[in-house]
């Protein structure tokens, strides 16, 4: 059952947001993107994600004015490729890595334009889960980062190599130290926030040395879960970056500055824990360096990104037993309440751990956990375990505090999605 | 036997066409020798900023069968003629100051590099 009223809220937060939107600039490197996410994955779970971002930029600002000047416009299509493993219960393993599919540049004065394309930054992330309080539905992670410019340094078209600025990859590594939280508020609400900061190296060409400034990343945000495996989120983002030093003291004036983006999104959980989400990144207000009588600089108009994820609870599938050795086994099964392909893994990965049992299948149609055994297995045991995760079972039901901490695609209770 | 004609004519067409293949856009007559730049001009040393003032910058080499390959670290340089070995060159106002630009020519014998600095100021 959709929660209208939670669509409608939705809708008019993206509107809203929309209708005041302007414009912020492009950079080196992989464009900036984050989605709130502090949980961390359970150990050896493994997730992917996909993720297409699209911007356009055409508008040149001094400070938070728009000016009447334009030297180019930039579009770029980019693709990321994300992999994230479970360590342990807290350490989580990410690597990531990023294509430019097309970067364009129009130079509407001179009727020219330059194309480049081809990877752009690596990245190798660790995250901790510093608190993880499932009953409060809190978390805390902590992440560390460190970019490599893995894409060519010397991109050509028509004849030039592009500048640095232009260079699908960066050409300097970047580390960053990032901070994450998330708390859960009723059954289809929760919170989180996010700030990082990223110290970016020098580039070094045979003539000169850049260093592109810092960048600083704070933002805030709430997910409310309308139903149906779908998810709203809107995310303030807030970005800061600093001037470029040019051969270690020249300051560059009239580079850097200050954007603050509202980012809606809408996300899709199907049965099977595959994730859509769609969401727009639209400055609504930005500060961007200049010197008087300067050009000042391009900003972008907004950015669209389309993600899809899927995680898998675990890489390592228990020993499959053969149908013969099936067969001599004894047979039992209880009813446990779950809606979704996540709750089969769960409900099967937990009866697998319970002592004697060797073979387990809950299905999903008719909510029944078949179990098969050789040796005598507490059934009770096994429903007290089903319930102290969050589903109810034929005789034991799971508190509300479980059954809050389980994920949105996991709610199975009809009156909490009313 | 007409089939085998049809065949053969096809053959001598394609040899034919072939033949008449433009490979390159050299003079024929010109000897390819190791490049050489004769000059590097730029019609100002000195640009202002915002790319209403651009400055068209020229390689003249020597060598044959010549390619021509630009590179400055910041700023915008623009091909103008179709061998680009002339090009234009703006920039915005984050690159004030001296900037190096390089342009290597190159054939099958091997390249050489040339550089002309241009001033970027403010208006």
């Amino acid at each position: 059952m959709i929660n209208y009223k939670g669509l409608i809220v939705l809708f008019l937060l993206i509107a809203g947001s929309y209708g005041i939107s302007y414009a912020q600039c492009c950079s080196a490197g992989n464009p900036i993107s984050t989605d709130g996410g502090s949980a961390g994955l359970q150990k050896g779970a493994f997730g992917i994600s996909v993720l297409y971002k699209g911007s356009t930029s055409d508008t040149y600002y001094h400070g938070s004015k728009e000016i009447d000047f334009v030297n180019k416009e930039s579009l770029f299509h980019f693709t990321s490729l994300n992999i994230e493993y479970g360590l342990t219960q807290r350490w989580a393993l990410v690597g990531n890595i990023g294509y430019f599919v097309r970067k364009s540049e129009v130079f509407p004065e001179f009727d020219y334009e330059r194309y480049a394309s081809g990877l752009g930054d690596a990245s190798i992330q660790l995250k901790h889960q510093l608190i993880s309080q499932p009953t409060h539905k809190f978390a805390l992670s902590l992440i560390g980062t460190v970019k490599i410019p893995v894409g060519a340094k010397e991109v050509e078209y028509d004849g030039v190599i592009l500048p640095i600025d232009f260079q699908p990859s960066t050409g300097s590594s970047r580390y960053s130290i990032a901070t994450a939280l998330s708390k859960g508020i009723g059954s289809d609400l929760s919170l989180f926030g996010y700030a990082s900061y990223e110290y970016i190296n020098a580039i070094e060409t045979s003539s000169a040395t850049y260093k592109y400034g810092d960048i600083v990343v704070g933002a805030l945000g709430a997910n409310y879960r309308v139903g149906n495996g779908i998810s709203a989120n809107l995310q303030s983002r807030y970005e800061w970056r600093d001037k470029r030093v040019d051969n270690e003291t020249e300051v560059r004036e009239s580079t850097g500055g200050s954007v603050l983006y509202m980012v809606p999104q809408i996300s899709y959980t199907n049965k099977s824990a595959y994730n859509v989400a769609l969401s727009f990144d639209v400055p609504v207000y930005r500060y961007m360096n200049f010197i008087e009588n300067g050009t000042g600089q391009l900003g972008n108009k907004f950015m669209f990104s389309i993600k899809v994820s899927k995680t898998i609870n675990s890489l390592f599938e228990p020993k499959t037993l053969s149908f013969d050795e099936l067969e001599v086994l004894n047979e039992s099964q209880f009813f446990v309440d779950g809606i979704c392909a996540m709750c089969k893994e769960r409900i099967e990965q937990l009866a697998m751990k319970q002592k004697n049992v060797k073979w387990a299948e809950w299905n999903m149609e008719t909510k029944q956990l078949k179990y098969k055994f050789k040796d005598e297995v507490d059934a009770e045991k096994l429903m007290k375990l089903m319930a102290k995760t969050g589903h109810d079972t034929e005789k034991i039901k799971a508190s509300d505090q479980a059954y809050n901490a389980l994920h949105g695609c996991c709610k199975y209770r009809s009156e909490s999605k009313e | 036997m007409k089939t085998k004609y049809i065949i053969l004519f096809f053959l001598v067409g394609l040899l034919a066409l072939n033949a008449c293949k433009e490979d390159d856009k050299s003079d024929p007559t010109e000897e390819v020798k190791f490049p050489e730049i004769t000059s590097m001009t730029a019609t100002k040393s000195v640009v202002e900023f915002g790319g209403k003032d651009p400055t068209v910058i020229s390689c003249e080499a020597t060598g044959g069968n010549l390619s021509y390959t630009w590179y400055v670290d910041l700023g915008d340089l623009i091909p103008v003629s179709e061998d680009k070995s002339v090009i234009q060159y703006t920039a915005s106002d984050c690159c004030i100051g001296d900037k190096m630009i390089f342009c290597e020519v190159e054939n099958n014998l091997g390249s050489v590099t040339d550089t002309i600095s241009i001033f970027i100021q403010i208006p």
